[in-house]
């Protein structure tokens, strides 16, 4: 296994591989600049044979497996009582259900993307935004999920590190790191370039899939090791995801638990894609032979919101 | 792989997770393992968080957090199972603390320079150190005790010589 770098290794980070400046003071796309037109009408091209895969799990409105709280949905009209007496009158045909839903999208149990508003360090956002441009009255009123309300469409690969070992899970303790990465790249016969999105999957989602609500997600697991983070930078990843939430745990860092979130999302300007669901595109990219496919994904449009529920589509 | 923590905190209760996320607040990293809830002796029934309690939770940010889930705004009131679930799920996505469960501390050794333990999910084994310790077991039952004994407990833990 290679030598994890120092934390003061991964201190440096946030401003070795800072995007800060880089695409001007008002950036707010971070690493998504590296996604060109010219990119999109590329990845178009890898769809070919029709077929479409979800890479979300499904959002519970009972418990999520591993989750303590369970998402509210009050009713607020539904089909019961339809043929109750007297409440159908001779105009009554016409009927309808609607919802309540509140949750909180950040964790390990719903697939979401992380806004550039999610995370600080040292009082501030990716590109030197402070901190206190999230409050409780407003929410986000900079790097909100709005800055990717036209959606992210471009090359998706997906690197299946639990394939590469052969195994159906990776252990906790076996980080995921660039040797792997190239190594999975090679198997899979791609390339990671700029612009594209990288899915990486650990199996952790088998797991989940197979133990259902017993499942607990709170738990020492794999992950990408810091180490993947100049990596991620030199290769120019507009966006990453993973059925984990990215970072190995535990890290082994005393003052960055989440070095990937963390020197990722505030120096770099990566966008996150946590908690995915990579079984059945796992599954679909054995059958076809191909780890590559076009990837598109539209956040809801929330102002003033630190991320997204969202479903990721890979298209092949 | 070994696990380097400022705070480790143990044992169930409400008080638990509040030491966690007050730890949180004041930007300590904290690992929070094998926290289990609903162990007081009426863990379901809503009761009014007195308004010392309230204070300890206002200044980092813990009551916004339970808002949504109050069965009485004024005084906030809601069980002692919902107070713990809902602040678990906020510390699991919490940068700042880490919840490990189904697993156990073994072998904990505490001195005045911190613990040193071992952490085990009954596989494998990772060598735990840590600053300082909040052991929750002998935490009071009434919820607002619990909340003012983890704040004290915390701040007992800011105010040691050459914290981190």
């Amino acid at each position: 296994m290679p030598t994890p770098p120092s934390e003061e290794q991964v201190l440096a980070w946030f401003d070795d591989l800072s995007n800060w400046g880089r695409w001007g003071s008002e950036d707010r796309l971070g690493t998504l600049n590296h996604l060109t037109p010219a990119k999109r009408v590329s990845a178009a091209q890898l769809v070919q044979e029709g077929l479409s895969v979800s890479c979300s799990w499904d959002i519970r409105t009972g418990q999520q497996p591993g989750a303590t709280v369970e998402s509210q949905r009050y009713m607020l009209s539904t089909g019961l009582g339809l043929s109750d007496e007297g409440r159908r009158n001779w105009m009554g045909r016409a009927g309808g259900a609607q919802e309540f839903i509140g949750m909180v999208f950040h964790g390990l149990d719903v697939t979401h993307l992380d806004s550039l508003a999610h995370l600080f360090w040292d009082g501030k956002m990716y590109n030197g935004a402070p901190a206190s441009l999230v409050s409780d009255r407003q929410g986000a009123l900079q790097h909100d999920v709005l800055a990717v309300s036209d959606g992210v469409v471009t090359r998706g690969v997906l690197l299946d590190i639990a394939r590469l070992r052969g195994v159906d899970v990776l252990d906790a303790n076996d980080q995921v790191y660039p040797e792997d990465l190239e190594a999975a790249e090679a198997a899979a016969g791609v390339r990671l370039e700029p612009g594209d999105v990288l899915l990486m999957r650990t199996g952790e989602g088998g797991a989940r899939r197979s133990e259902g609500k017993k499942y607990n997600p709170n738990k020492p697991r794999s992950g990408y090791q810091a180490a993947c983070l100049p990596w991620l930078h030199e290769r120019g990843i507009s966006m990453i995801g993973s059925d984990v939430a990215q970072d190995c745990s535990p890290a082994g860092y005393r003052t960055v638990t989440m070095p990937i979130h963390m020197v990722g999302i505030v120096a770099m300007g990566l966008w996150l894609i946590d908690n995915c669901q990579l079984e059945n595109l796992a599954a679909t990219c054995e059958r076809l032979g191909r780890w590559e496919f076009q990837f598109a994904l539209a956040p809801i449009r929330f102002q003033g919101v630190t991320g997204s529920p969202t479903n990721p589509l890979a298209v092949f | 792989m070994n696990i380097d923590t400022p705070l480790l905190i143990v044992g169930g209760g409400p008080g638990a997770v509040a030491a966690a996320e007050i730890a949180s607040g004041y930007s300590v990293p904290c690992l929070m393992v094998g926290h289990v809830a609903g162990i007081g002796p009426d863990p379901e029934f809503p009761v009014p968080l007195a308004a010392e309690a309230v204070a300890a939770l206002v200044p980092h940010g813990v009551l916004d957090v339970l808002r949504p889930y109050l069965a009485v705004v004024d005084p906030p009131t809601l069980s002692p199972r919902v107070f713990e679930e809902v602040l678990k799920q906020h510390s699991i996505a919490d940068m700042n603390v880490t919840v490990y469960d189904g697993l156990e501390v073994v072998e904990r050794e505490v001195s005045e320079a911190g613990v040193n333990a071992v952490l085990t999910d009954g596989r494998t084994r990772w060598s735990l150190s840590a600053d300082a310790l909040i052991d929750t077991t002998d935490f009071p039952e009434n919820l607002s005790e619990a909340v003012l004994r983890a704040a004290a407990e915390v701040l007992a833990v800011l105010s040691r010589p050459g914290r981190a």
